[in-house]
Order: structure tokens, then C-alpha cells, then sequence
């Protein structure tokens, strides 16, 4: 095969812009997201990308208040990046101070949640994302209204059509927020040092607490478990005696054993996230370990591990100490 | 290009001599609201048989599984959404082949199959998208049903809030074999009004009480969700 001078130079071009535009597409459109040596590999639907434009995204979505009826919240209202993700509260509030069901979740590791919400009943970041617009105590708002109301802002129509091709849709906010949601790692406390290898990441105290929490008179590790510390099952911790309103995931399966269970939080950060509880009801974690330390039984779905045990004033001391180490001073500073 | 040519000719030639398909006949079911018997509008006032004054203002329902004379493979939709407040989301075509059918019934509800459907994966226009807020997200499952509205009890005031948000895989019932009698030709455009009575579910024996039965969002009272369930299929008539 011979080709001319000219037409060997704009094969030439064709190919060379070819792979310039492949390696800055690599480059630009890639988020720099890496899940740490010492996590379990994160599982990821088919159709999820951490491209830079679609967590961006997810970001503003995550942050836009016009999905509430008032205009007045947003996901970010609840899950407030320098607490973890977290609010403060007791029980979350939703558009015009709403008072919701619950304590506010971390969204810290999202990404590893098996389900959502305490009582499991979602089972994908992205079908979680059309929950607060039907909650009378979050957004208040219908979708297809909120939708509307994005549309109205360029930047919006810009996104949507860069990222997924369409106008804006359902199944794109879903993603985008999911993505961003996924970006949400948080790996870097001085626990995580140590677990790589930095033994004077810790102090002495806190390697006491952390003997007494992995022991087994204290049993927290038994569902505070793996690096993620959770085991994502449900348990029912001795919150509630019989009759109690709040069904935990016996709401979503209506069954008597599941009756008052609530899922396992990781531990990831818990000096950001008071209060504790899905209820909100303990303010310090001094009084999250006096509940177990009491242990007192009231419900016959209670969790067996839940007996109770002894604690010294100075061991308590060196297990929240412990638990201070969990924090990743930099996770929510974006 | 050249030797091209030919081959495209003959292509062009045995698609264009192919017969086209015949016009498969088509019945619309029109699903219209009653109350004993006579045609309603949503926020209609009607007079229950304890003299209470009722107002409904929401009745959207998912229908599916459609079948004529037990056949349904043929060009059924999966399901519909049945929107009594929206005025274009009334009807359903169901299209047959020629014959003679005598009864069509179908799902109240979603088959199993269609209620694990994810509202997030689907487009905006579908009728299971989590647009049309037909999905309790918290439980991963469609409402089925929503019947909501308000009454007058007696003291001149609609404050008398009702509402049946009705859900879940054991809660889907078919409707009772609707009698249509029809004769279809190829090319036959037929409709068939289906009428939702509510009095059948507000009246009569093991009726719905609005005064003392006026809420269920099916976990939380499940004992309506089921009653409400089993005397739905009584609304549904064709005269």
C-alpha cells in the first residue's frame, strides 16, 4: 500500500489527536479516587463511574436545597461534612424544622454499605437517593417538582448533558449523587497508621483501649468488627423494652425476631457523630459505654453479647481514648 | 460503490415484497369513577349510607398481568398507572389478536416480578419510575393503591382525613373475570369502560369504615391494607 506525503501526514494527525484526546480523557475526566491498601476492595454497580464531572455533580446535588419544599434544606443539611457526615442532633430535622424518625446516619465509607438506612430497608446509595423527597420530615417534595426546579438553572442542563447525554433524570441524579457518596472515604485516622504498620501512632492508652475493645469481657468488636468496624447485621442492643414505637428492621420485615434490631454504625470517627444511638438518646460516649456496661435485659430479641461486664474508671477512660483514634482529622475538609 | 448497487437492489426488492403486517385489532379499556352507580369526579361530593359527606381527591392505581379469556402474550402492556388525578392516565390498549373474547381481568397491584422493580433504573416516563411517587422507598416495595380523601361527618367541616396507601407482594389480587363479549376483526378499534365503584369498598357488608378504619399505610395498620385489599376487587365492574 502507498500513500501520498499529504495523506500519510492527516493519518497522521487523525492518530496522534486520537491519542492526545485519549490520554487527557484518561487524565481530566478520571476522579483521583483510590480506596486504601488496608480496605477491602469497594463494590461498584456496573453503570458507576468516579468520573471528575459526575461527582461533581453528585457534590451539587448533594448540597442543592431546592429539592426541599421550602428551599430550606438539603442532603448536606443532615450529613454536614466536618461532623462526618452527621448533624448533631438527636433526631434529624427536615424541611421547616421537621422533627424525622431518626438519628442522622455518617455517610463515612458509604460506599461499603451493604443496605441503607438503620433498619436496612434500601438496598442501593442509588435508590436511597428518592427517599427524602416523599418524607414528610426531609424534602417534602415530589420529585418530578423538584426536577423542575433544577431544570431552571443551567448549570444543571450543562452537567447532565456532559455527564450522561440526557436532560435531567432520575436515574442521573441517582448515579451522581451515588458517585459522589462513593467518593466519601475516610481512612486516615491515627487507628488506620497503626493498622499500617505505625506503632507509635497510638498512644499507650489508647493500645489499652483497643485491647479492651477487641477483648472478649467487652465484646464490642464482636459486631464493631474488620477495619471498617461494623458487621452490618442487625442487633438488637437493650435500647428498647417491649412495646417501644420504633420497630428497627422489623418495620421492613414485619418479623418478630427482627423486632426492635437496629444495623450496626461503623465506629469510623465517633468523636465527630454524637449523639449515639439511632435515637439520638446518649450524648457522650461515657454514657454509650454505661449502657453496656450495665447491660440490663429488656427484650427478648436482645442481642446475647449484651450481658453486661466490669470497667474500671481508668479502663473506660482507655477505651474512649481508643475510640478518639478513630478520627481522620481531614475527612469532611473539602 | 458499483457492485454495491445490485446487492442493494435485490435487498430493497424482497423487503418492499414482503406483506405487511396486518393491523392487529385494539381494545381500550376506559377506566372510569362511580359511586353507586353513578359517574364521579374526583372531589366530587357523594353521600355515604351513614350520611356522611365524602370527598375523594387522590386515586391512583397500578394495574398489570393483564389477560383476555387467560391469554396474555400478546401486545399487553406490563403495567399501567391509572391516574384519576391526571386526565390523560385513564385508559389502557390492549392489542389482540381476532377472535372472540368473553373476559378480561388483570393484577390490582404489581406482580412480584414488577414490584422489585428499581424506580431509579427505569426512565422518567415509565410508569414504576420513582417519579410518579407511587414507592415507599424505605421498604423497597410500590404502593399498589393510593385511595386519599376527606369527609364531612356531620359538622358541616371536610376534617375527617382518610387515606390507603396499599402495598406488598401478599396484598396483589386480581380483579373478578370482567364479561366484555366482543368480536374483533384485523384493524378493529374497540373500547370496553371499566367502572371503579367505591361504594363496593365504602358500603355493605364487611365494608371499609372511614369513620373507624381511615388510615393504613399497609405495615402500620395491616389489617385494613388487607380488607381494603379483598373488597377492591369489588370496585372494579363492567356494565
Amino acid at each position: 500500500m502507498h500513500l501520498s506525503w499529504s495523506k500519510t501526514f492527516f493519518l497522521a494527525l487523525i492518530l496522534g489527536s486520537a491519542l492526545i484526546n485519549g490520554c487527557s480523557s484518561q487524565d481530566s475526566r478520571e476522579y483521583a479516587h483510590v480506596v486504601p491498601s488496608h480496605f477491602p476492595p469497594m463494590p461498584l454497580p456496573e453503570d458507576h463511574s468516579f468520573e471528575a464531572e459526575r461527582v461533581s455533580l453528585g457534590r451539587s446535588l448533594f448540597f442543592e436545597r431546592k429539592f426541599s419544599r421550602y428551599e430550606d434544606v438539603s442532603c448536606g443539611t443532615c450529613h454536614v461534612p466536618s461532623l462526618a457526615f452527621t448533624d448533631g442532633l438527636p433526631i434529624a430535622k427536615g424541611t421547616a424544622g421537621r422533627l424525622g424518625m431518626r438519628n442522622t446516619p455518617s455517610l463515612a465509607n458509604a460506599g461499603y454499605l451493604p443496605v441503607i438506612f438503620f433498619d436496612g430497608g434500601v438496598p442501593t446509595i442509588e435508590r436511597q437517593m428518592i427517599a427524602p423527597f416523599s418524607e414528610h420530615a426531609e424534602f417534602d417534595y415530589p420529585l418530578d417538582s423538584a426536577m423542575m426546579r433544577i431544570s431552571e438553572i443551567p448549570y444543571y442542563q450543562e452537567a447532565f448533558q456532559n455527564v450522561f447525554g440526557t436532560q435531567i433524570t432520575t436515574y442521573g441524579m441517582s448515579r451522581a449523587i451515588a458517585a459522589y457518596l462513593r467518593t466519601l472515604v475516610s481512612a486516615e485516622s491515627d487507628y488506620d497508621a497503626y493498622l499500617k504498620g505505625d506503632e507509635r501512632a497510638l498512644t499507650e492508652s489508647q493500645k489499652r483501649g483497643k485491647e479492651l475493645f477487641f477483648s472478649e469481657r467487652l465484646q464490642c468488636s464482636s459486631c464493631h468488627t474488620g477495619v471498617l468496624l461494623t458487621d452490618y447485621q442487625y442487633h438488637h442492643n437493650g435500647l428498647f423494652a417491649e412495646g417501644d414505637e420504633d420497630m428497627g428492621r422489623g418495620r421492613v420485615t414485619m418479623a418478630p425476631e427482627d423486632m426492635g434490631k437496629f444495623k450496626t454504625p461503623s465506629l469510623r470517627n465517633i468523636s465527630r457523630t454524637a449523639p449515639y444511638m439511632h435515637d439520638g438518646r446518649f450524648a457522650t460516649l461515657d454514657e454509650v459505654v454505661d449502657h453496656y456496661a450495665k447491660g440490663q435485659r429488656v427484650h427478648e430479641n436482645q442481642d446475647v453479647r449484651i450481658q453486661g461486664f466490669e470497667i474500671t474508671p481508668q479502663e473506660k477512660a482507655a477505651l474512649i481514648d481508643f475510640l478518639m483514634a478513630l478520627t481522620d482529622e481531614d475527612f469532611g475538609n473539602d | 460503490m458499483k457492485r454495491l448497487i445490485p446487492i442493494l437492489s435485490i435487498f430493497l426488492v424482497f423487503t418492499a415484497c414482503e406483506d405487511p403486517e396486518p393491523d392487529n385489532p385494539v381494545l381500550r379499556i376506559n377506566f372510569k369513577l362511580a359511586y353507586n352507580g353513578q359517574e364521579i369526579n374526583l372531589y366530587d361530593e357523594v353521600t355515604d349510607s351513614n350520611g356522611d359527606v365524602l370527598k375523594f381527591e387522590t386515586l391512583k392505581i397500578y394495574a398489570s398481568d393483564f389477560e383476555m379469556d387467560d391469554k396474555n402474550d400478546l401486545g399487553f402492556p406490563d403495567v399501567q398507572l391509572i391516574n384519576f388525578n391526571s386526565s390523560d392516565d385513564r385508559f389502557v390498549e390492549l392489542e389482540l389478536e381476532p377472535g372472540t373474547y368473553s373476559k378480561l381481568d388483570f393484577g390490582i397491584g404489581l406482580t412480584p416480578d414488577l414490584n422489585a422493580t428499581d424506580p431509579v433504573a427505569v426512565p422518567d416516563t415509565d410508569p414504576l419510575s420513582a417519579t410518579q411517587a407511587m414507592y415507599w422507598t424505605w421498604a423497597s416495595k410500590y404502593i399498589f393503591y393510593k385511595i386519599e380523601g376527606r369527609a364531612d361527618t356531620g359538622n358541616g367541616s371536610f376534617d375527617h382525613f382518610f387515606l390507603y396507601h396499599v402495598g406488598t407482594d401478599d396484598l396483589f389480587r386480581h380483579t373478578q373475570e370482567l364479561e366484555v363479549n366482543l368480536n374483533l376483526d384485523n384493524g378493529d378499534f374497540r373500547t370496553v369502560d371499566v367502572w371503579i365503584d367505591l361504594a363496593n369498598v365504602f358500603e355493605g357488608n364487611g365494608a371499609i369504615s372511614i369513620r373507624d378504619e381511615p388510615a393504613s399505610h399497609t405495615l402500620d395498620h395491616y389489617d385494613i391494607a388487607e380488607k381494603m385489599a379483598d373488597k377492591f376487587v369489588d370496585a372494579f365492574v363492567v356494565e
